[in-house]
């Protein structure tokens, strides 16, 4: 059937553009800034920026603000996903407990629970704990739902197959049910650690005295429109090598997967 | 192989063909290498024509109307729409209908009839008037306010040929416009549309593989080789109007035309199998 | 398809019910007899009595007021400004080959992140609360765009030409309606997030709403209020939920006939 084409004609400009955009922007924003375009207090201008980020590197105080709202995402990350995954083990096993559990598990999974921070404040205080358990509650309902989902799911022959080969029930799992979650929560790793961070940086945001959130709210706090800028970036880089490295670790996942559990 | 009727070649040489195509050709890029579906056809189309084009599935008989609607470039050959070449789609000349209906799902019947009238800049008022006009004459009064999915399927095919025919083009392309519908509701819109073509004196390109439904149809028929399409034949199919579909199939002329068209069809049909 | 072992429906129900209960008597005898930290965590009756209190007095209502006016304005703006910027770059490629590259690096990295600059350029009032719900929702807004221009129905397309539409027809007749049936379909989940997002940014800023309610208790350690606007916040976005989900199924009726 025939429709419309779209206009897919390859431009030699292409791969050139795309490179120069960035620098070309910058120029853009420093050249308005110089002119009286752009007002300095509220935009700043790349120059000083980048000034301002070299300084943080080279005094070790980026890496120590940033290494703190990584702690904080990665610990609370992986007790939500430990807890998460133990849970959904136990509903796939356990019958009863899955049709008494399910209906306020998956409530409280549509339930927005990034807005519990200030509960999370008046239990836990300020420090890292209170943002590591909000982060771990974020990350265990998607968690424990996506376990029980893959246990759920996977085929009932491969089960039968393996318990004629010899397998009891510990075996099951180390051997068919384990893998089948394995991938299941690679994969809702790479979704979560939005929200995981999203909620690191909220609680940074809201009161504390390390972390990324903290440095740029601060700056804000203070109309250091420069330091804001700064901090957004480095920001921004961090979260953009993390998505690099999953997506390098989901293709080689990729790889050597060589045949579907389900 | 074609016996012509002297009344329309008189016709032919007071005005250019509808469709002049001399060693039209069209070829795809596919994974496997340059696929042809369509090598030197040439044939014309006289204006007020109810022609056919029959041939085994997968012929390439889409594609030829695609080109001549405009919606695809030709690979070689000439292609002229009323002595005019230039291969973009006129929107005056051409209306369109094709086998899957094609009715925008969100607006209702009749806001579908009076689309082509407002793109064309009629005035809201009139464009109304026209469309409900048309509605009423597929016989489909009282359901100008549904959507398509509160119509059934003969129905929306009803409100798609409206929608066609409401602009009055000069060519209607179809494109196995019934083939999905049941045979009785075939048998009512294959007679509600001559009777439409025979108020609206539109020249008719109707794609089928049923040959039954090109003879009842048409004046004349042009069958196609397996793929690449060409021309195997054209005949002309001299039956009285107005017909009506259901009883002309047993009257002995369909019988006999019926017959001659179909030993060079079935060849082909074979042929095409015989490919896959 | 009932396997041996598993539970009948009405067992399974009792039993919920009966931890529900049990949970909400628990707290309150709890708290009341000095079992758990009433400081921590409240009661039941405490945080239920300050509800009450809040709609009796009116003080709830201007603040919700100013929760859904941030959820509402910013999700319109949000989606619009998103889907333009999603016709933009299906339609002018040039602007597609440097939006798109950006939008899906941009689309990682949490909206939050940008509301420091928010405030700082739009200041702490309703403007970057607006603000904050229009970032998360924009990107929403625009892959829907980008979703139904790539997935249009090649035939509408192709019938839509031979009538003779130009391309700003086109946009008006086909891609528009077809974007405003995809963002029906999201938008229990546009919703959703403007919600969420208006609050996280009474959280940071200083202003009125849920939000800042709820901030303005846990400053002053008030437990049960801050319980009472959480559990509040929680039941309205459950109940804005539910009836866009009931609107979902009435809006499909004229979706069912494309699949077909």
């Amino acid at each position: 059937m025939a429709g419309g084409s779209y206009p897919v004609a390859a431009s030699r400009y292409r791969p050139a553009a795309k490179v120069l955009v960035l620098p070309v922007l910058l120029g853009a924003w420093e050249g308005a800034v110089r002119v009286g375009v752009l007002d300095p207090f509220y935009t700043s201008s790349p120059v000083p920026i980048l000034a301002t980020i070299v300084r943080w590197i080279a005094t070790g105080y980026v890496l120590e603000h940033v290494l703190a709202t990584l702690a904080v995402t990665l610990a609370g990350l992986a007790g939500g996903v430990v807890i998460g995954a133990v849970a959904g083990f136990a509903l796939g096993f356990l019958r009863w407990l899955e049709r008494v559990a399910l209906p306020f598990l998956t409530a409280a999974n549509a339930m927005p629970r990034i807005i519990l921070y200030p509960l999370m404040v008046l239990w836990l205080g300020f420090g890292p704990l209170s943002r590591i358990v909000l982060v771990a509650s974020l990350v265990v309902f998607p968690a424990l739902l996506t376990t029980h989902s893959a246990i759920r799911q996977v085929d009932v022959e491969i089960v039968r197959n393996a318990r004629v080969l010899g397998a009891r029930r510990l075996g099951l799992i180390r051997h068919v049910y384990l893998p089948a979650v394995a991938l299941w929560l690679f994969s809702t790793i790479r979704v979560t650690i939005g929200f995981a961070l999203a909620g690191a940086i909220v609680g940074e945001y809201v009161g504390a005295v390390r972390g990324m959130g903290m440095v740029i709210a601060f700056a804000q706090s203070m109309f250091r429109a420069r330091e804001v800028l700064a901090g957004t970036a480095v920001l921004l880089a961090v979260i953009w090598l993390i998505d690099l490295g999953l997506r390098a670790a989901e293709h080689a996942a990729a790889r050597w997967r060589l045949s579907e559990v389900m | 192989m074609s016996t012509s009727i002297a009344p329309v070649e008189s016709r032919a040489a007071v005005r250019p063909p509808a469709v002049q195509a001399v060693g039209l050709a069209k070829w795809f890029d596919g994974a496997e290498g340059t696929v042809a579906a369509i090598e030197n056809l040439t044939f014309t189309v006289h204006p007020g024509e109810f022609l056919c084009l029959v041939g085994p599935s997968g012929c390439g008989k889409s594609t030829l109307l695609n080109i001549i609607a405009g919606l695809l470039p030709a690979s070689g050959g000439q292609l002229q729409i009323y002595g005019e070449s230039g291969g973009r789609v006129r929107p005056d000349c051409i209306g369109y209908v094709f086998q899957r209906d094609a009715l925008l799902p969100w607006k209702t019947a009749l806001q579908n009839v009076m689309l082509p009238l407002l793109l064309r800049g009629v005035p809201m008022a009139q464009s109304r008037a026209e469309a409900l006009n048309w509605v009423q004459k597929v016989g489909l009064a009282g359901f100008e306010h549904h959507y398509p999915s509160q119509l059934s399927g003969g129905m929306r095919k009803r409100i798609s040929l409206a929608m066609t025919m409401v602009y009055r083009p000069s060519i209607i392309l179809m494109d196995e416009p019934f083939a999905a519908l049941d045979v009785q509701t075939r048998h009512l819109m294959e007679n509600e549309l001559l009777a439409l073509w025979a108020e609206a004196g539109s020249t008719i390109l109707f794609v089928t593989h049923d040959l039954e439904e090109a003879v009842a149809l048409a004046d004349r028929i042009i069958v196609l080789t397996a793929a690449p399409a060409r021309i195997r034949a054209d005949y002309q199919v001299p039956l009285d109007r107005p017909r009506d579909v259901a009883e002309i199939r047993t009257s002995g002329a369909f019988v006999d035309i019926y017959r001659r068209i179909w030993r060079d069809l079935r060849e082909e049909v074979a042929a095409s199998r015989g490919r896959r | 398809m009932s396997r041996a072992g598993e539970p009948p429906a009405t067992a399974v129900r009792a039993v919920q019910a009966a931890l529900v209960a049990a949970a909400l008597v628990g707290w309150e005898v709890g708290a009341r007899r000095g079992w758990l930290s009433a400081e921590f965590v409240s009661r039941p009756t405490a945080v239920g009595a300050v509800i009450w209190d809040w709609v009796r007095s009116g003080y709830l209502w201007p603040h919700l007021v100013a929760t859904f006016e941030a959820a509402v304005v910013g999700l319109g703006l949000g989606l619009a400004g998103g889907a333009a910027l999603g016709f933009l770059v299906m339609f002018v490629p040039a602007v597609g080959e440097v939006v798109e590259p950006a939008m899906s690096t941009l689309n990682a990295v949490p909206r939050i992140v940008f509301y420091p600059l928010l405030m700082l350029w739009l200041g702490l009032g309703m403007a970057s609360k607006v603000g904050l719900v229009a970032t998360i929702v924009a990107f929403l807004g625009y892959y829907t765009a980008v979703g139904a221009v790539r997935e249009v129905d090649r035939l509408l397309l192709a019938q839509v030409r031979i009538l003779g539409a130009s391309p700003a027809a086109m946009l008006r007749h086909l891609y528009l309606p077809a974007t405003l049936a995809w963002m029906i379909t999201g938008l229990r989940t546009s919703v959703g997030l403007a919600f969420i997002g208006a609050i996280l940014g009474e959280y940071m800023g200083s202003m009125r709403g849920i939000g800042n309610i709820i901030m303005g208790a846990q400053n002053l350690f008030q437990t049960p209020q801050v319980m009472a606007g959480l559990a509040l916040t929680m039941v309205l976005a459950a109940a804005v939920d539910t009836l866009l989900a009931r609107l979902e199924t009435h809006w499909s009726a004229w979706r069912q006939v494309e699949q077909a």
